[in-house]
Order: structure tokens, then sequence, then C-alpha cells
């Protein structure tokens, strides 16, 4: 058999999977359509059942995408067949040519530098361990605009840099002004550095990679010139929290063969998730440059989701893009809460509807904007959803509230009688349940027929946790279906989102805190319980496990937020998944590092305290601003600053409000003079 | 911290890394870090401090302390990322993509059967 070429999107090939993918979602849904209009008493005469019926048509058909490209990914992954698997063509890791130089690129904004930190000298070590660590740098890419946080960064880059030896290998830059955040990052490092490098590898803060996935990156991209971007899928790891553990649980059982699937209909126009990637510097400088959007956010402003149409610029600037689905060895962490997780879908919504105003860009491919559609469904159906509730609800009270309508068509010859058919009611969801559910079913049976149930800590443990996270996730979909469609509405309402540190580690949600934000829908779920109850008895036992999950939102939301019920979830054998059974040894080396840098003494002086007083710190932080800056200035602004040290000494650093922290470490020269006159008063405050 | 000598207290801030065993006489930070350092003749006390602490707590060479450490350890070389064309409305988008490129692609259809450019 002829090698494949990736540097070709294989157009042909991805046109038929794609026209399948098409009739296997529309006829179904066109099917299923006719069925509700069956169901319905007046057979979508009415305005509200032919609502119902087009929401419910364009609900099944999204949901079919789900199963039918799990579908393709179990046969793909079952037969092992995949003529255009990049993997496999590019074989065991390979020694780089000495010029293919990578960076790899660690973006912070207000991380926990521990955590980074251990993430960093895993990856390092791993690569070490190649013998292929002189084809890489390391650039720690920070947009923390915190004072005490940026010194915090500073000292840990410089420990990293002596523990690893990692001189003129591992680099920190930290830009003042945040211009277009994550993805005016990444462009700054193009713009200054990227001349160095032919690929670079982007990295989340909580991202993990072996140094053999690294190499074999390079490999592949080295073999096919005209690849711009390999997006690895990244496997959820070292989660405690219960709601992380199935999450984990569903990445590493479940997304397998949805990548697959994803692969199989993507061919070349594959997608860029944002991290655990690795780019052609050149392809990206070329088509990558975003615009801000006109007008103002939500909608306008900074691409928040840049990264779809970073994939997107690429392909239609003439790159390939490819998803490495089966690439061992990539890493990620999830958010420890439901309440992080719609932290940061929050953010992912109002990104993703911004590609509204991209949809018809020109330039681009079909398979993109189906991309772009895909992204913008994924929050939008939670408001479809609730509006097809809400219709189906509307119509039950109608019915109970209405004597009935035996011409709804306007005069006739013969009466309508308006009838329900629950059977075929029932059959609908017995259908929409095996559309959600056989997906889940068969990565189960993949599992069990490639015998890797072990990895999962035998089938047993395996059915169990598969089943409670069905039960789990059953209770957790009303939840964030309504956190999302809230989302959706504020977004187009004109409401946006602020750029925050992204939750991590481990962090409970406290019952303040979930009442606070599940308090409403609660309460509405009860009130529409209620009315929907009193007036028509029937429809309410359809309804009662939507209701239910939004009732229990509160407690589901804490119990599910606690490491110490992940933890023992964990002994007891469930949710277990292969990193934790047979466990990667950049992930040993990952977690022995951060239960190190847990343990650490807090030291007694940080942030700007610590670059005040400790003289290593100070010194560190003069020499990465450098002498010469701020030298040239005015009478005026000298007094200022000369100010802000005299308002130290008087009253010590704690006295400085933010801005004035982040002025006073600018000036690395008044800095030093200020430390040695801290030190001649003793090291306190002379007032 | 209180009740040692101040030229004490700073070396066991600047730790292991730097000479305990000299001579502490001098209580000053700027005379502690000008003796530290080793400071030559004309080089500003500033520079000179830098270099040596940096370079021996850290491990970090300091080449020119007077430029930003970060750029100094590669030099720049600053290129252009090329902007794309993506904040058009909706509407001369969908104009774009379903009126003025189809009817360009028609218009040179035309030309190449009327033989008027030629197929490329």
């Amino acid at each position: 058999m002829k090698p494949t070429d990736f540097n070709r999107s294989h157009a042909r090939a991805a046109l038929w999977r794609r026209l399948l993918l098409l009739g296997l979602v529309l006829i179904p849904a066109t099917i299923a359509s006719q069925f509700m209009r069956e169901v319905l008493p007046y057979g979508g005469r009415t305005g509200l059942e032919l609502a119902i019926i087009i929401v419910f048509g364009v609900l099944f058909g999204w949901i079919s995408i789900g199963l039918w490209t799990s579908a393709i990914g179990f046969v793909s992954l079952l037969l092992g067949r995949d003529r255009y698997n990049l993997v496999r063509a590019a074989g065991p890791p390979r020694a780089i040519d000495a010029q293919a130089r990578t960076a790899i690129l660690v973006p912070v904004f207000a991380e926990d530098m521990g955590r980074v930190g251990a993430g960093l000298r895993a990856t390092f070590e791993s690569l070490a361990a190649t013998g292929q660590l002189d084809r890489f740098d390391f650039f720690l890419l920070s947009d923390t605009q915190d004072p005490d946080r940026w010194v915090d960064e500073e000292v840990a880059w410089a420990t990293l840099c002596r523990d690893l030896g990692a001189q003129g290998r591992l680099f920190y830059r930290r830009r003042h002004v945040n211009l277009k955040r994550k993805s005016g990052n990444v462009a700054d490092f193009v713009r200054r550095w990227g001349a160095h490098y032919r690929y670079m590898v982007v990295f989340d803060a909580d991202s993990v990679m072996n140094g053999q996935a690294l190499v074999r990156l390079v490999n592949m991209m080295e073999d096919s010139p005209r690849v711009g971007l390999i997006q690895t899928l990244p496997q959820p790891m070292g989660q405690h929290t219960l709601f992380a553990r199935m999450l984990q649980f569903t990445g590493h059982a479940y997304g397998p063969i949805f990548a697959a699937g994803l692969h199989f209909w993507q061919l070349g126009d594959g997608p860029f998730w944002g991290h655990n990637a690795i780019i052609r510097i050149e392809a990206f400088r070329r088509h990558c440059g975003l615009p801000r959007l006109p007008g103002r956010p939500p909608l306008g402003g900074d691409i928040l989701s840049h990264d779809f149409v970073e994939s997107a610029l690429l392909r239609s600037g003439g790159w390939t893009v490819w998803l490495a689905h089966d690439l061992p060895g990539s890493y990620e962490e999830l958010p420890p809460t439901l309440l992080a997780a719609m932290q940061r879908d929050r953010r992912w919504c109002q990104g993703n509807l911004q590609h509204l105003r991209l949809l018809f860009a020109e330039g681009l491919f079909p398979a993109h904007r189906a991309l772009f559609i895909n992204g913008i469904m994924s929050y939008v159906s939670a408001l479809l959803w609730l509006v097809f509730l809400l219709l189906s609800s509307g119509q039950a009270v109608w019915q109970a509230l209405t004597p009935p309508d035996y011409f709804p068509s306007g005069p006739a010859l013969f009466p309508q009688w308006p009838v329900w058919q629950p059977q075929w009611a029932l059959l609908l969801i017995v259908a929409t349940a095996v559309i959600l559910f056989a997906p889940k079913l068969l990565a189960v049976t993949l599992i069990v027929v490639q015998r890797r149930a072990g990895q999962f800590g035998g089938a047993l443990r395996l059915f169990t946790s598969a089943i409670t996270e069905t039960l789990l996730s059953a209770l957790l979909a009303p939840v964030q279906a309504v956190f999302h469609a809230k989302f959706v509405l504020f977004t187009l309402l004109g409401q946006q989102v602020g750029w925050g540190a992204q939750a991590r580690g481990d962090a409970s949600t406290g019952w303040r805190e979930a009442l606070r934000y599940h308090g409403f829908a609660t309460v509405f779920a009860g009130l529409w319980g209620l009315g929907v109850f009193w007036l028509n008895p029937g429809f309410f036992w359809w309804l009662l496990p939507v209701l239910a999950a939004l009732l229990l939102a509160i407690p589901v939301s804490v119990l599910s937020s606690r490491s110490r019920v992940g933890r023992a979830a964990r002994r007891s054998g469930l949710f277990l998944t292969p990193p934790e059974t047979t466990p990667d040894p950049v992930l040993v080396s990952f977690e022995q590092h951060l239960v190190t840098a847990q343990r650490a003494s807090v030291p007694t002086l940080s942030g700007i305290q610590a670059a005040i007083e400790d003289p290593a710190v100070n010194a560190l932080h003069a020499a990465l601003q450098g002498l010469s800056r701020g030298l040239r200035v005015s009478e005026r602004i000298r007094a200022e600053r000369q100010a802000l040290a005299e308002k130290v000494l008087a009253a010590g650093p704690a006295a400085l409000s933010g801005a004035e922290r982040r002025r006073l470490l600018r000036q690395p020269a008044v800095l030093l003079e200020l430390h040695r006159r801290w030190w001649a008063q003793g090291c306190r405050p002379a007032g | 911290m209180h009740g040692q000598p101040v030229a004490r207290q700073y070396l066991d801030a600047l730790g292991s890394g730097l000479d305990r065993t000299m001579p502490c006489a001098q209580g000053d930070a700027a005379a502690l870090q000008a003796a530290l350092a080793a400071t030559t003749d004309g080089e500003p006390l500033d520079d000179a401090w830098i270099r040596h602490c940096v370079e021996h707590v850290y491990r970090l060479p300091v080449a020119q302390p007077k430029s930003a450490l970060m750029p100094s350890l590669k030099p720049l070389q600053r290129q252009h990322m090329t902007p794309r064309v993506l904040h058009r409305s909706l509407g001369r988008q969908l104009l774009g993509l379903f009126v003025y490129r189809p009817a360009a692609r028609l218009l040179r259809g035309l030309q190449i059967l009327s033989g008027r450019v030629e197929r490329t």
C-alpha cells in the first residue's frame, strides 16, 4: 500500500466520509421528528407543537453526531486499520536534525508556580532521558499582572534553572501589557524569538508531556513539511475530587473512540485545542495573526477561542492540520469542581459564540466552518434542551387548561381528535437514551475486547465505574445545561467574561457557594415541578429526571467537589484510569515534584516583600529588568518613584497599593537602593 | 533576626550559596555587597553586585546587567505576524460567500471559455 501523504488533506476521502455523516445524522433526525409529530396530540398543527418538533429535530440530529462519531471511532480502533494514522506512519522516535529546533511554550497567568514547576521539571527530565534535550528550549511566558505573583514567578523560574541545570535552555518573559490575552502572549513569542525555532509545542499551565511524545511529534512534522499543526489528545491526570475523577475516567474510557471518530471525519482539516500541540512556526507566523473583532465584547474585541480560528487559518493557508489521537504521553489536568468547570465553560462559551462573527469569513474551509458551528452548538444546544422542555411543559399545561380543539386547522368537514401517543413517546425516549448511552457502551466494549480492562482495575470495576459515571452525569447534565443556557443568554445580551486564573488542584465547593450558584435553579425546578404536577400530573413523571437533578444540584455539587470523597472512590477501585494502574514515568516524576513543592516550607518572604528584603531576590529582579530601565525619565517621575521608596521605608511594603507595587518593581535602580536602606534601618518600617 | 549583627543576618538571607566566612565587621549592606562582589575599579556597585549575586545564588550568567536578562539570553530577531482580514461585517461576509465570489468565479469561467484569458 502506498504510504499516506500527510501534506495533503485528502479532500476526496474526507468528502465521502462527511457525506456519510451527514446522511447518518439527517435521516434519523427527520424520522425522529416525524415520530414526534405523531406523538403530539394535534400532529404538529399548532404553533407550539411545530416549535417542539423543530427544536427536537435539531437536538436529535445534534446528539446523533456524537453517537456516529463514537461508532466510527469504535470500528476504527477495533479493526486497527487506519490509512491516515500519523503516529503509526512515523514509527518509533528517531534522532532529530540539529536544525529542527523546538520551543516548548508555557503561557502562565497568575498560576500556582509549584504546580507549573512540577510539570516543567517532569517534562524536562523526561526529555533529557531521550538524549535529545538539546533540540528543545523551554519558555515560561507570563501574563501575570499581580506584582507579588510576578516576583514569585521570577524566583520559581531561577530556582528551576538552577535545580535542572537549565540555564540557557529555560527562559522567562513577562509581558507588561496583556494584549490579546493568551493568543497575544504566544504571538509575542513568535515575533520575538520565533525565527530561532522551526516548531513550537504549546502547553497549558497544567500540561505535562513525556519526552518520547515530544520527539515523535517533531519526527512527524519533519516527515511532512506541509503539515502545519498536530494536535495530541491530552489525557486527564492527577485528579482527586469525585467530580474531576469522574471526568478523568470519561476522558480515558470514552475519549479514545470519540477522538478516533473525529479523526475519521476530519483527516487533514483537524482541530487545534489550544495546547499539547506542535505548530510549525513559519506557517503560524504567516497565517495566524489574529485581528481584534470590531465592536465591543462579548461578541467583539479579542478573539477568546483563538485556537479554533488559528487551525482554520492554517488550513486556509494551505497547511494541513492533523489529530494524533493515539499518541501516548500527553497529559493535562481538569477543573476540580463543577463550579470551576462552569467558570471555564463561561469563557469558552463566549469565545465559541464569537465564532458567529467568523462563520462566513473569506477563505475558510467548510470543515472549519462546521467546527465553528459545532463549537457554538456545544453551548446553544443546552439552551435548546431547556426551550424544548419548557415548550413541552407549556404544551402539557395548555392541554390541561383548555378544552380540546377539534378543528385546529380551521373549518373542516370532519373533526380531528387530539390523541396522545404515549407508546411512541416511549419509543422516542428509548431512541434518545440509546443515542446518549451507546457511545459509553461501545467504549467499554472496546476496552474489554482489547483486554485493557485491567488498566481500569478489572472488568467488574470498569463496569461499576461506567454505571456510576452514567448516573452521576445524568444528575450533572441538567445542572450544566442550565449554566450553559444562562451563559449563552448572558453573552447574547452583552455581558462579557473577565480573565481570571483557572482553578486547579484540589479546591472544594462550600455549601454557601453552592447555594449562591445553584439556588436559583433549585427554586425554579421546585416551582416548575409543582406547577406541572398540579396541572398535569401525567406529564410530571416525564419531567422528573430533570427536575430531580436540579433539586439535588446543591448537595451533588458540594459532595462531588470533595477530594475526600474522590479519594475514597479511588480506594474502592471506582474511576480508576490507566495512568493510575500503570503509571507513565513522567507522571510519577510529576507527582513526586508536586509533593515536594507542596511540602516545601513556605518562604518567610514572598512577593514584593522578598524583592525589597531578600538580597538574592532583589538582585534577580533587578537583573531581569536590566539596570538601564527607567533611567531616562523626568525629574517629576524620579521624585514620584523616590516617594514610593520613602513610603516603604516609613510604613513597610504592605502600605503600597497594587499599582504602586507594579511601578516600584519596574524601577530596578530604585529597588536596589531601597533594599540597602531597608537593611540599614533593620528591615522594619521606620515609622 | 534581631539580636544578630546585620552583616551576619544579611549573609544568612543570601543562603548557603555565598561565602559565610568573610569578616562581618562592616554592617552596611552596600559595603557587604561591595565586599562580596569584589568590585573592580570603575565598575558600578549595582552592576557588580547583580552579576555576582545572581550568578552565585541561581547560577544564571548575567553578561550585561544594564540589559534585561531574558533578551540578552536570546538575541531578538523580530518578525511580523501576518494578520488576516476576518473582521468584515456579517452582511459583507454573506455577500462575499454567496454573491461576490461565485460571481467572480463565473466571470472567470466565461473569460476562459471565450478565450480572453488563459486557464492556469
